[in-house]
């Protein structure tokens, strides 16, 4: 064993406690600057026990922040994102440390020349800042590499939210986090040689990522159970609709073409009578024939031109749920195909979008929606339009809360603009117009 | 004088639409003159277009369903400015998307008879010439951005403030009167673009013309939509110059 002063060690304690934070926080993309203080403050307190008790009192650290956060919960129950993100950051760290110290190790013989624990215990202090500078370009290396991924990384999470993944998920990171600090306390403990805890470490780190890429695995096949099995129910039901609404129109465009026939050669019996009573039964006639130019072209069966399971799913689902609140929910589509990337994202702000527009027109009179799928090159808009009568401010609706209902909360637009703030690929739009409000989602990439 | 263009096919319909345009301007006494009265896009297009226009088009021409919406394309694209007015059948409308795409001023439905597209003709008549006086003593420069392969534009006038927030990098989110919009670009690189926004802090760049009052001790900026603004302390000296001479 190699003997290090108290406070070099509260130093590396400290920097370990420190990151796991940093990297906590970078996880959930929050950085507030008060925050820091308190980080400083915790990792102190924690890494100066750390003095006593060895590796536990990572688990300890750990254990306190969770049990913070269990109390802070409104409900007394915990917040799973936060959760996953400190220990899984917690895990990271530690595999993190270990590889640094190792690293640091190896620098220091190379330099001196002598392999004896021996001359780590003389440059203890050239040591431990080694390893807390090793550590924080570990930790700095790990983070920018990440950068390329954090695309599919912001969908896995959203995955494991809209499937409620997240307490399984929790589990699997709890469990591999306390076995690698039994691991490190035990070889402690039994004063297990460096060399083979290294090697029972890489072999741990091993198996960590193996289960990281079986969990993300695990969410895929999963998701893609569901999806199926939802697939089937609704095309099973669309179809049916759409082969009765088809049949409907194609009954009623044959008989308008008669109708209209039928008025014209009216017109020309009329010319060569002189009857009020029939001219009176021919106008009367002719303001039908308004009505029925008014029968929209069934534009739900349109809906079939998008390449999108979910998308086209959610919609026709509003659909139905607009039509059972007599809403007329009509769509515009200028193109026979659009192939469109699944995107959990598009799905979730297309249903808060539908949903608030359902909403407003509910206790409107003029009880319209269209939405329009409208294409230029690979980029795609989707708009959602609806009358509104009251002077609506566009830049308040986006304040957090703010809804139009007074007994709503209203948070569905932030959630939206969260959505499209994390993706490079989607842009909002929003915009009042002769007293419409149009909701447009511009989508990029799509084929 | 500021130019009205016509285009229909159907010779009957054109006289009539021909008749209504020039009462229209007599009885508003409105700076403008009708220019040309086409039956094909074709005829609209032999010389150049204006910087400016009042443009009625009907949808429909010699049974190319969407003749009308091309003509409209491309004017939107040669006079980003010009009026447009969609004469046509209601059969033909995808209102939202023709709103995404050309952004009329009008669309005129055929199917209410010839006393009503009159009416509808002189309102539009008199809801230009209300534009042209508004802005003839404003700036009619354009802000422009893109997206993907679209590109948008709105009225100088109307722009609010451009902003960049921390939870969307790389993203400018727009402020407008009637509208919000975000796209992807830098504050640096719009406030070399456009002289006549003013970069009050790191975060913003804002239409001065659109402010309502500022706060000096708050160093807060308040805008006629009521959105506000801070501004850096090193930029408040440099501002309140601005504002005197406003």
């Amino acid at each position: 064993m190699v003997y290090i002063d108290w406070n070099l060690s509260w130093a590396n304690n400290f920097a370990m406690l420190f990151l796991i934070l940093q990297l906590t926080h970078y996880f959930l993309k929050e950085f507030k600057p008060y925050k820091i203080l308190t980080d400083i403050f915790i990792s102190l307190i924690f890494a100066y026990i750390g003095l006593f008790i060895d590796d536990i009192f990572i688990l300890m650290f750990v254990g306190f922040i969770l049990a913070i956060q269990l109390a802070l919960a409104k409900d007394h129950k915990l917040k799973l994102k936060p959760a996953i993100s400190l220990v899984m950051a917690a895990n990271l760290q530690l595999i993190l440390s270990s590889l640094a110290t190792y690293i640091a190790r190896i620098l220091l013989f190379i330099s001196s020349g002598q392999w004896k624990l021996r001359t780590l215990e003389r440059y203890q202090n050239v040591f431990i800042g080694l390893t807390i500078i090793v550590t924080v370009m570990l930790v700095l290396i790990f983070i920018i590499s990440l950068g390329p991924f954090r695309e599919r990384i912001t969908q896995t999470r959203l995955q494991i939210e809209h499937y409620h993944l997240g307490k399984r998920i929790f589990m699997i990171v709890l469990s591999v986090f306390i076995s690698l600090i039994v691991i490190m306390t035990i070889s402690d403990f039994q004063e297990v040689t460096a060399t083979i805890q290294a090697a029972l470490i890489i072999i741990f780190t091993i198996l960590i990522c193996f289960t990281y890429w079986q969990v993300t695995f695990f969410i895929k096949t999963f998701a893609l159970q569901t999806e199926a099995k939802e697939k089937m129910e609704r095309n099973e039901q669309l179809n049916n609709y759409l082969t009765l609404v088809q049949k409907q129109y194609t009954e009623l465009r044959k008989f308008k073409h008669d109708f209209q026939n039928i008025m014209l050669s009216l017109d020309q019996v009329l010319k060569d009578n002189d009857s009020k009573q029939l001219k009176y039964y021919y106008d009367s006639l002719l303001h039908e024939e308004d009505d029925l130019n008014n029968v929209k072209s069934g534009s739900i069966t349109q809906i079939q031109s998008i390449d999108n399971d979910a998308i086209r799913g959610l919609v026709i689902q509003k659909f139905f749920s607009a039509k059972a609140k007599d809403i007329n929910l009509h769509f515009e589509l200028d193109q026979k195909h659009y192939s469109i990337k699944p995107n959990i994202s598009i799905v979730r702000i297309l249903g808060v979008l539908l949903d608030n527009a359902i909403e407003h027109v509910q206790e409107s009179d003029d009880k319209n929606i269209t939405c329009a799928f409208f294409k230029t090159g690979n980029t795609l808009e989707i708009t959602i339009d609806n009358k509104v009568n009251e002077k609506i401010n566009i830049n308040q609706i986006f304040d957090c809360g703010y809804s139009t209902k007074k007994d709503h909360t209203g948070f569905g637009l932030t959630n939206v603009q969260d959505l499209v703030n994390h993706s490079q690929d989607l842009f909002l739009d929003s915009k009042i117009i002769h007293n419409h409000l149009m909701m447009t989602l511009i989508v990029l990439g799509s084929e | 004088m500021f130019p009205v263009f016509l285009l229909e096919d159907d010779d009957i319909q054109r006289q009539h639409y021909k008749t209504f345009i020039d009462n229209g301007i007599m009885i508003n006494d409105a700076p403008m003159v009708l220019k040309k009265a086409v039956a094909t896009t074709e005829e609209l297009f032999t010389d150049d277009l204006p910087e400016q226009g009042l443009f009625f088009l009907d949808m429909e021409i010699n049974d190319n369903k969407t003749a009308g919406l091309e003509a409209a394309t491309k004017i939107r694209h040669q006079v980003p400015l010009a009026q447009i007015v969609f004469i046509t059948t209601h059969d033909e409308l995808s209102i939202v998307t023709l709103e995404r795409r050309i952004a009329p001023l009008d669309y005129i439905l055929k199917d209410k008879g010839f006393e009503d597209i009159k009416k509808r003709i002189n309102n539009d008549i008199q809801l230009v010439q209300v534009n042209i006086e508004k802005y003839t003593h404003y700036s009619q420069n354009l802000f422009g951005y893109k997206i993907g392969e679209r590109y948008f534009s709105i009225i100088m006038d109307d722009v609010i403030m451009l902003m960049t927030e921390k939870n969307a990098p790389g993203k400018i989110t727009l402020i407008a009167k009637n509208q919000r919009a975000e796209f992807i670009g830098s504050l640096n690189g719009l406030e070399k673009q456009y002289n006549n926004l003013f970069r009050c802090d790191r975060s913003f760049l804002v239409n001065l013309e659109n402010i309502r009052s500022f706060d000096s001790s708050k160093k807060e900026l308040t805008f006629i939509d009521g959105s506000t603004c801070k501004v850096s302390f090193r930029k408040t000296k440099e501002l309140t110059e601005k504002l005197k001479k406003l």
